[in-house]
């Protein structure tokens, strides 16, 4: 763990004051126009679907996966597209 | 002599940590799953590892004004705004769950009027913050998949011997 450790007291502290004044500034939002008009807005409670808790949770959980997979994939298949693009188009004005 | 182990190699420690990270933020996206109580503390546990990936990176964090004006390829670039990006939406996330707790703040007795300002932020950036997760991690994916050769290789040879 010597890695995790070094320096981890100062290091943790300043990570930390950094994430509250990141905080601080961002809880301003709430006193902003946009914030009050949400807040007067009539709020619809979420409806529960109506399926047993059990595939609730699979459903959930399938859905955490696949909105982390397909961003993920799609990424991986631009970047590689851009790639062999750029290797095509350097090849091709030499060539 | 000792024997080396995960521990001695920065990359190996970051591998492991990282491992963690994913499944604690699995689970923490996953309220449905969980059920809010366990949601909330969860959540709080799940700042621990968050900082370690921050202390694991430490070195890089604190190059990072200097490089990113002099010396960034543009992959590099992208990747330190998006990090960037990433923990102000965290940041987001985990102030507003604190504001929106139903289990947490009533059981340490601390009065609490949730606003449905902060429910509908914690809602959707909550969300949001799987894409971006998925956009970290490709744009990692390299060194997922070298480590993950390493640390099989490793495992491999010590069933070996
Ligand atoms: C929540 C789940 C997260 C997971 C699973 C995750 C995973 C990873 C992985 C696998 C890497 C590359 C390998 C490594 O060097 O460790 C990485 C790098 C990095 N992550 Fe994360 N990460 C997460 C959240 C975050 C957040 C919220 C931040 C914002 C501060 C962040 C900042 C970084 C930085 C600064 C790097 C290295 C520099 C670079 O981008 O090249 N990560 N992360
Ligand atoms: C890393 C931090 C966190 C993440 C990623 C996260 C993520 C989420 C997600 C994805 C939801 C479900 C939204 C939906 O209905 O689709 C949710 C709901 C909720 N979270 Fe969090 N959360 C975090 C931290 C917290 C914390 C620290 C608390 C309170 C102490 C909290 C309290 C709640 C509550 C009460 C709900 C239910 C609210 C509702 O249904 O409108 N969360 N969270």
């Amino acid at each position: 763990m010597k890695y995790v450790t070094k320096h981890w007291k100062v290091r943790s502290v300043i990570i930390m004051s950094v994430s509250l004044v990141v905080c601080a500034i961002l809880w301003t939002l709430s006193l902003s126009e946009w914030a009050a008009e949400m807040n007067s807005a009539v709020t619809q409670a979420h409806d529960k679907p109506d399926i047993s808790a059990i595939a609730l949770g699979l459903v959930s959980l399938l859905k955490v996966t696949l909105m982390i997979l397909i961003p993920g994939g799609l990424t991986l298949a631009i970047t590689s597209l851009y790639k062999k693009l750029t290797l095509m188009i350097k090849t091709t004005s030499k060539g | 002599m000792s024997k080396k182990t995960w521990k001695d190699s920065l990359e190996k420690t970051r591998y492991v940590m990282d491992a963690w990270l994913l499944i604690g933020f699995i689970l923490v996206c996953a309220p449905n799953t969980t059920g809010i109580v366990l949601h909330e503390w969860l959540s709080l546990v799940f700042i621990v590892p968050l900082i370690i990936h921050m202390l694991l990176h430490w070195d890089w964090m604190k190059t990072l004004p200097n490089k990113f004006i002099h010396n960034f390829s543009s992959k590099s670039r992208f990747n330190a705004i998006w990090d960037v990006f990433f923990f102000v939406a965290m940041m987001m996330v985990i102030l507003s769950g604190f504001l929106v707790s139903v289990a947490m703040f009533p059981q340490l007795g601390i009065p609490l009027e949730v606003k449905p300002f902060w429910s509908e932020i914690h809602h959707s950036i909550g969300n949001i913050l799987l894409p971006i997760l998925g956009i970290h991690l490709a744009l990692h994916w390299q060194w997922i998949k070298s480590m993950t050769q390493k640390m099989m290789a490793k495992a491999n040879q010590r069933k070996e011997s």
